[in-house]
């Protein structure tokens, strides 16, 4: 497939539309003068036809033809003009001398308006010509005259029709003129055109062979970061450029994440990978009896399989952050969950000598959520309260509805917690940075907590609230969820 | 020489814990913070191996407090944090030496026999007063190219005296630094094994290189012409 080239486009189009409009312009010049030269034209023939429609008069009870007297000294109307009367009641023809014995057309306008007409004239020239209906003028001499001699004529019983002409030749070779300047003129000009376009396309898309070096140059280190956007960049691509770079910041995130799992998939690594190597080193640092070998082959795989686990969390932390996709959403009754969930927390609580308090209304708190999200939500929230609430305290559960929000708290008074319990939600963050030697608790459950909790349109957040001096603090987690769905 | 491994991760304390009194050392461990601390701040031992990552007291925060009461004792941090700024933070808070997990027991082992000589003054791996030389490394003893065999206890002693040679050791130092807690509290058992390691030491004319100072303590030294 050929790739469009907006260069290319450019051009084309640019000199498409310039052509139309030169051969548009064009065709008007031409119309326009050759309407201006034909009606100059039509104006001479007129003007010498009012000439000689005066040159017939009626005398001596005959038609008298004056404008024979006349040509010798009107030379442009015996050499430019061809003309010739036809006596309508007679059907007489009378020629100007140029036609010699030849006869020019014979018409007229109706009721004796002037009717002009392109024709071929006698010599074979391409010519135009007007015809209308004259009659002979009377002087008052005459018709005294006629009066004496008891023989009155009208001159509206003696019609003529007068038909004059002239070549056009030579407007018309005048106008094949204008027409090879203007074809020239047009194709001259498109050519120029299309150079000066092409210079303006090529100088308008530098900046965008700018920034494409500017994209294309990067090393991959600097994939992600900010484009250098020149001060002189056209208003388009500056948008272009900054979209760009809000997806350059998108990738960056991406990579930065990344690179998050990766240094605390690492760093959570370490240190049972280092337990595992100082098992071995220690195994085979000296020749041991048997016993001493299965004991430390023993330890070996309690290490692997406490490694196997890790793993399993990391890869559940590697999905953190990404769309649940497959939540399946509906309404569910969030007390009735949450004292499912209770069952197996009490008595882990009661080992620890915590008590629990609860506050619920006495209907079902319907919440709009995914039963197996809410689930993971309820158990991290739970299991939390459970493991670092301080000994003997209290943990509190209340829900309730508000407007079409569910809300849902847990609280447990803390000895110690971190200045802001934001902290709590970010991946492998532990309180006491310990390992706990223990894998229950990686620092991965509230993370999957929020994440399933906006999976399912909602919140959860944690607080803390100071209790007073001597009673330390109390951690509180509220999750709210909509009441229905849309 | 008596050491302190703070690791909370119970595999790798119990290796690195009996490899180290394999190669003779008195190991003493602690799992949390809290514990290390109260141990490393007692002063009896000779070297700290200090995770940073400890449930109660974080390793950093028993580093700095360990400097701020102007406790001496030497410090090899062990962590899973290997970036640059945490080695440098370490460090610059009065860590000795850096080791980042995992880490082969073998280095761990090298990293504290090198502590332990900067932490006597000591540059050359052999200890050497007059014709007696120690390996601490193959863990022997030779006078005048004769090998001594000696029993664990009684090198460790010849060992500590020899780190502090023409130094006085007291006794109570001696206790703290050599004998196993229960294993040899009173001074008549150090007066007990120094006569052991005399009796070694001593074969035939040689010149006794181990002088008592009454009331003071035991001096392992050259002897005056």
């Amino acid at each position: 497939m050929k790739t469009a080239s907006i260069r290319r486009a450019l051009l084309v189009r640019c000199g498409c539309g310039i052509g139309l409009a030169l051969c548009v312009l064009s065709v008007g010049i031409f119309f326009l003068v050759r309407q201006s030269l034909f009606r100059e034209l039509d104006e001479s023939l007129r003007d010498a036809a009012a000439l000689l429609s005066n040159q017939i008069e009626l005398e001596n009870g005959g038609v008298l033809h004056e404008w024979q007297e006349g040509l010798r000294t009107n030379r442009a109307l015996s050499d430019d003009t061809l003309f010739e009367f036809w006596d309508e009641s007679t059907d007489a023809a009378t020629r100007s001398p140029n036609l010699h014995w030849r006869d020019l057309p014979r018409f007229s306008g109706l009721n004796g308006r002037p009717l002009w007409r392109n024709l071929i004239l006698p010599g074979g020239e391409r010519g135009r010509a007007v015809g209308l209906r004259i009659y002979p003028f009377v002087l008052p001499d005459e018709v005294e005259r006629m009066k004496e001699r008891g023989q009155v004529i009208d001159p509206k019983t003696l019609p003529h029709i007068l038909v004059v002409a002239r070549d056009i030749e030579p407007v018309l070779r005048t106008l094949d003129r204008l027409r090879w300047m203007l074809m020239g003129g047009t194709l001259l000009t498109l050519g120029l055109g299309f150079v000066l376009i092409d210079r303006a396309v090529r100088s308008s898309l530098q900046p965008i062979g700018r920034l494409s070096r500017e994209v294309s140059g990067r090393s991959e280190s600097q994939l992600d970061h900010a484009l250098n956007v020149p001060g002189e960049m056209p208003v388009e691509l500056v948008d272009l450029a900054r979209e760009f770079d809000r997806l350059l910041s998108r990738v960056a995130a991406i990579r930065q994440r990344e690179r998050d799992f990766i240094r605390h998939a690492a760093h959570e690594l370490r240190t049972p990978i280092a337990g595992l190597q100082a098992i071995t080193d220690l195994a085979l640092s000296k020749p041991r009896d048997a016993a001493s070998m299965v004991a430390s082959l023993e330890d070996c795989r309690h290490a692997a399989l406490r490694l196997g686990e890790l793993v399993k969390r990391l890869s559940a932390l590697s999905r953190v952050g990404q769309k649940t996709e497959t939540a399946a959403m509906a309404r569910v009754d969030l007390r009735a969950l949450l004292e499912e969930c209770l069952e197996r927390f009490r008595e882990p609580a009661a080992r620890r000598g915590l008590r629990w308090a609860t506050a619920w209304p006495d209907a079902p708190l319907g919440a709009w959520g995914d039963e197996a999200l809410l689930r993971i939500v309820l158990n991290n929230l739970l299991d939390n309260a459970v493991s670092y609430s301080a000994p003997g305290g209290e943990i509190r559960l209340n829900g309730g509805e508000a407007g079409n929000r569910v809300r849902f708290e847990i609280s447990n008074p803390v000895d110690d917690s971190p200045v802001d319990p934001e902290r709590l939600f970010e991946p492998l963050f532990r309180h006491d940075s310990s390992r706990h030697d223990s894998v229950d608790h990686l620092g991965i459950g509230l993370t999957l907590s929020r994440d399933a909790a906006e999976a399912m349109g909602g919140t959860l957040r944690a607080r803390l609230e100071r209790t007073g001096e001597m009673s330390g603090s109390v951690l509180v987690f509220t999750l709210e969820l909509e009441v229905n769905g849309g | 020489m008596r050491l302190l491994v703070i690791e909370d991760h119970a595999p790798l304390r119990d290796s690195l814990c009996r490899f180290l009194r394999e190669a003779g050392y008195l190991v003493d461990a602690a799992s949390t913070g809290d514990e290390g601390l109260w141990a490393a701040k007692e002063g009896q031992h000779d070297l700290v191996l200090l995770d940073l990552m400890l449930p109660g007291v974080d390793g950093m925060d028993i580093l700095r407090r360990l400097r701020a009461m102007g406790n001496p004792v030497h410090i090899l941090v062990i962590s899973a944090r290997d970036g640059l700024e945490n080695r440098l933070e370490a460090l610059d808070a009065g860590a000795d030496d850096y080791l980042v997990k995992p880490f082969p027991l073998a280095e761990a082992l090298a990293r504290t026999r090198a502590l332990l000589r900067r932490a006597f003054g000591r540059k050359y791996p052999l200890l050497r007063v007059a014709d007696l030389e120690i390996d601490p490394g193959k863990r022997t003893a030779s006078r005048a190219g004769e090998p001594i065999e000696l029993t664990a206890l009684e090198y460790r002693l010849l060992e500590y005296l020899a780190y502090r040679s023409g130094e006085v050791v007291p006794r109570t130092d001696i206790w703290e630094h050599v004998f196993e807690d229960g294993t040899g509290g009173g001074s008549n058992a150090v007066d007990v094994y120094i006569g052991y390691l005399r009796k070694k030491l001593n074969f035939g004319d040689r010149p006794d290189l181990i002088r008592t100072r009454r009331g003071q303590g035991y001096v392992l030294e050259e002897p005056e012409v």
